[in-house]
């Protein structure tokens, strides 16, 4: 595309300016992204006590779809790249290892398997190619939507299996994750605030998992459509700024 | 340069001079709660702490009693679910038993007004240092309630092991547990995003704007990036059947998380 359009001359500029560009958008989009998971999934993304199958995927999922969503449909629609929802991905995964390192195992002392994060590439790179094949975001917010929704547990299921193994402790049946949250100390985090599936004979049906997942992506599909009109009403003046150049 | 020396030079006198008239903090300011919810609410007596000078990896016992005041503040929330532990600066020590009226409690209980209640908690040090310990009620409506504070001194060095026997008689470290497996997964996905990312941003960036308003975008997306697509898509979702499979045979058998409210 590059050759005979005028721009030859400039080929030095432009990569300056795409990585600046590409430098601001990180920092921006690692903010938008943090904030987003600390605000509305902080506590299921801290701590593996929280990461239960029924609150941890809906909620997770859908709020840090938001900003992919918008960022996708700004890649996209401004300069046709679908690389969105992986850039978003990616960013807040390497700004959570950072505050999880730094912050959690360096200030806090919390053992790094007891604060792991969640993670959300997979799915943005399925999002972001189902945006590419389909060329429609309608498609895009059915087919990946449902998707960045229905695979998020079976994705963390990979880290998360190991801390759901049963344990006998001091007589009571808990997960290695419940012993994880009673052994190690947080003071402004009483036990009966943690928000999840409370144990009962349902809780021991597997196809539970299968419900959620299909919950999960239903309600990605709606937060995809908030970050997409989001990211619309961001972009706005884009276009307008490039046409009067 | 000369200029830049002189700032700095007053720049750190500055934090010195506050560093050494700054009084040290060295509690939990537990007398910072309101009056009427520390004087109304959970009285804790004869509390007793069984040695302050341990080394890591020992355990320390605090026992002691508290009382549910029936005159309770009009200002708060009737009391709901509680839950005892410890007001320590993190993870510094280990709760490794919770016990209330000689019964083991992990999670959250309803306890009652007007009745008293006997406790043990079993700490065990993790983190040398000296520490200001307190038992600690959490009321659901209220927050945490601290009983009196104690100094714990932990001594011993930096490594700390933390095992605990599952249920098929496997033995692990809490402290370490599935880090390999955790750092690998996420490198390995990260590398997929980063691939992505870099097959793109090796493009020209910016310039692609132009296309776009010149009506020519649909030629933006050339059969390359289509292939690239397809194999970055498959190579994807491979590592996720992969990963669950794969986990699935590792750890056979799980249960949900425990909640315990009673």
């Amino acid at each position: 595309m590059a050759e005979g359009n005028g721009f030859e001359g400039f080929r030095a500029l432009d990569r300056k300016f795409d990585l600046m560009f590409l430098a601001s958008a990180l920092f921006l989009v690692i903010a938008g992204m943090q904030v987003t998971l600390t605000l509305w999934s902080g506590d299921w993304d801290f701590w593996s006590d929280w990461k239960d199958r029924q609150w941890w995927p809906p909620i997770a999922a859908s709020v840090n779809l938001v900003v992919p969503a918008a960022l996708q449909y700004i890649a996209w629609s401004q300069l046709r790249l679908p690389l969105g929802a992986t850039f978003a991905a990616v960013a807040v995964a390497l700004a959570t290892w950072l505050t999880r390192v730094v912050n959690m195992w360096g200030w806090a002392y919390f053992p790094i398997p007891f604060v792991w994060p969640a993670t959300f590439i997979p799915q943005a790179l399925l999002l972001d190619c189902t945006l590419m094949w389909t060329r429609s975001f309608l498609l895009t917010s059915i087919l990946g939507g449902l998707l960045w929704g229905a695979l998020f547990y079976p994705i963390n299921w990979v880290l998360l299996a190991p801390f759901v193994q049963p344990v006998e402790y001091y007589g009571q049946v808990m997960a290695v994750a419940d012993v994880q949250g009673f052994q190690y100390v947080r003071t402004q985090t009483p036990e009966y605030a943690r928000l999840i599936e409370k144990g009962a004979l349902r809780a021991f049906v597997e196809e539970i998992t299968v419900v959620v997942a299909f919950f999960s992506g239903f309600v990605s599909l709606v937060a995809y459509w908030f970050g997409h009109l989001i990211g619309r009403y961001v972009c706005w003046p884009i276009p307008v700024f490039l046409k009067r150049m | 340069m000369g200029q830049l020396s002189r700032a700095a030079t007053g720049v750190a006198v500055v934090l010195g001079v506050l560093a050494a008239w700054s009084a040290r903090t060295e509690a939990h300011g537990e007398a910072a709660q309101d009056a009427f919810v520390r004087t109304r609410t959970v009285a804790f007596y004869d509390v007793q702490v069984a040695g302050t000078e341990i080394n890591s990896g020992e355990t320390v016992a605090i026992t002691g009693k508290f009382f549910l005041l029936q005159e309770w503040p009009s200002g708060a929330d009737k009391p709901g679910l509680m839950f005892l532990t410890v007001a320590a600066p993190g993870p510094v020590m280990l709760v490794q038993e919770r016990w209330i009226n000689g019964v083991f409690t992990p999670g959250s209980v309803a306890l009652r007004q007007g009745e008293e209640y006997e406790f043990m908690l079993t700490l065990r040090g993790r983190r040398p240092g000296r520490y200001h310990v307190h038992p600690m009620l959490s009321i659901q409506g209220i927050g945490p309630l601290l009983g009196p504070g104690t100094w714990i001194t932990i001594s011993g060095g930096s490594s700390f092991e933390n095992p605990l026997t599952l249920w098929n008689g496997e033995t692990i470290d809490l402290e370490t547990f599935t880090l390999p497996r955790i750092i690998i997964w996420h490198v390995s996905v990260l590398a997929l995003g980063l691939s992505w990312l870099m097959y793109w941003i090796a493009q020209p960036i910016l310039r692609r704007s132009r296309w776009i308003t010149s009506e020519a975008g649909d030629r933006l997306i050339t059969k390359r990036d289509q292939m690239v697509s397809i194999g970055l898509g498959l190579l994807t979702v491979t590592a996720i059947i992969v990963g669950v499979l794969t986990t699935r045979a590792s750890y056979p058998h799980t249960i949900p998380h425990q909640v315990i409210k009673s």
